[in-house]
């Protein structure tokens, strides 16, 4: 990557912010208004993320003071200083490999297949009328809330803003509500049923053990 | 109440939700590795652009095999509604 000056870039902004959210939105679909809530709450994320990605780095310029004394020889304007964990912990190379950003890509990855796969057994199971019990929803019970927050977090390690940073911990606590909301009409719906697979299965933390059992 | 539906997510891959999700991911890791140097690239980027809404729309007409999608589910009032078996 280049050195070179890197904002101002505002049809990369719409690019990339209408990619990630029409790939979300085509596998949640949201119809009642927790979803929309929900995928509205995403959106807003990823649009103040390729903002200050592309168009205009507002965190670059807060910081701009504090950044300029402590590591004086930066180029404050460069796309690379704002991969800003790379930064602050003074590594070394470049931040495109780094293990913020190799981690950063898998939590990515793995939060858009997440959402992919629940979607698939949600689908069916509201198709059918039936509660979501597996893919997925054999390991938790919001698969969906889960791979959100997992996409969100990759962007923080690749990318940390100030605005994102603020947005991240108001979503995760946005998310755990709309959960608890959904399992309170489950519940009501399914009854028993539902009682039995909550009690059997966590909330949002997979019992990795489990899941490793499972998977072989 | 015993049959095990076909959500197997190994079987994501081989449906047309899942080469809607790979043809995503594809596109997903072009704006995340070229990142600003994506205006080298002339047109692609807008193409690929392009491409979302028609991924978004080949998987919403087959990909979940839609018949009542447009439907709003309430499952409260009809709980028996489908003849398939479930898991549950």
């Amino acid at each position: 990557m280049s050195d070179t000056p890197a904002y101002g870039l505002w049809w990369l902004v719409i690019i990339n912010s209408l990619v990630f959210i029409i790939f979300a939105f085509s596998f949640t679909r949201p119809r009642t208004r927790r979803d929309w809530r929900s995928f509205g709450a995403f959106a807003a994320f990823i649009v103040a993320l390729f903002t200050e990605m592309y168009g205009f780095p507002l965190t670059l310029y807060l910081l701009s003071g504090w950044l300029g004394s402590r590591y004086p020889q930066l180029n404050l304007l460069s796309h690379n200083t704002e991969h800003l964990w790379h930064t602050l912990f003074r590594m070394k190379g470049d931040p495109h490999f780094d293990v913020f950003h190799i981690l950063s890509n898998l939590s990515i990855f793995g939060g858009f297949f997440l959402l992919a796969s629940a979607w698939q057994v949600l689908y069916k199971a509201q198709r059918d009328h039936k509660l979501a019990v597996t893919g997925p929803y054999a390991y938790v019970r919001h698969p969906q809330y889960d791979g959100f927050i997992l996409i969100m977090l990759g962007f923080l390690l690749q990318w940390p803003t100030l605005l994102t940073l603020l947005m991240f911990p108001v979503l995760v606590y946005r998310y755990v509500r709309l959960a608890h909301q959904e399992e309170r009409e489950m519940l009501a719906e399914f009854g028993e049923v539902y009682a039995h697979y909550a009690e059997t299965t966590p909330a949002f933390f997979p019992h990795l053990d489990r899941a490793i059992a499972h998977s072989k | 109440m015993a049959t095990q539906q076909n959500s197997n997510p190994n079987g994501l891959f081989r449906s047309r939700s899942g080469f809607v999700l790979i043809a995503f991911l594809v596109i997903i890791a072009f704006f995340l590795a070229t990142e600003h140097t994506a205006h080298l690239f002339g047109i692609l980027p807008w193409l690929l652009l392009f491409a979302c809404p028609f991924l978004h729309f080949l998987h919403g007409r087959h990909g979940g095999h839609s018949k009542d999608r447009k439907e709003p589910v309430n499952h409260a009032e009809n709980p028996n509604h489908n003849p398939q078996g479930g898991k549950k």
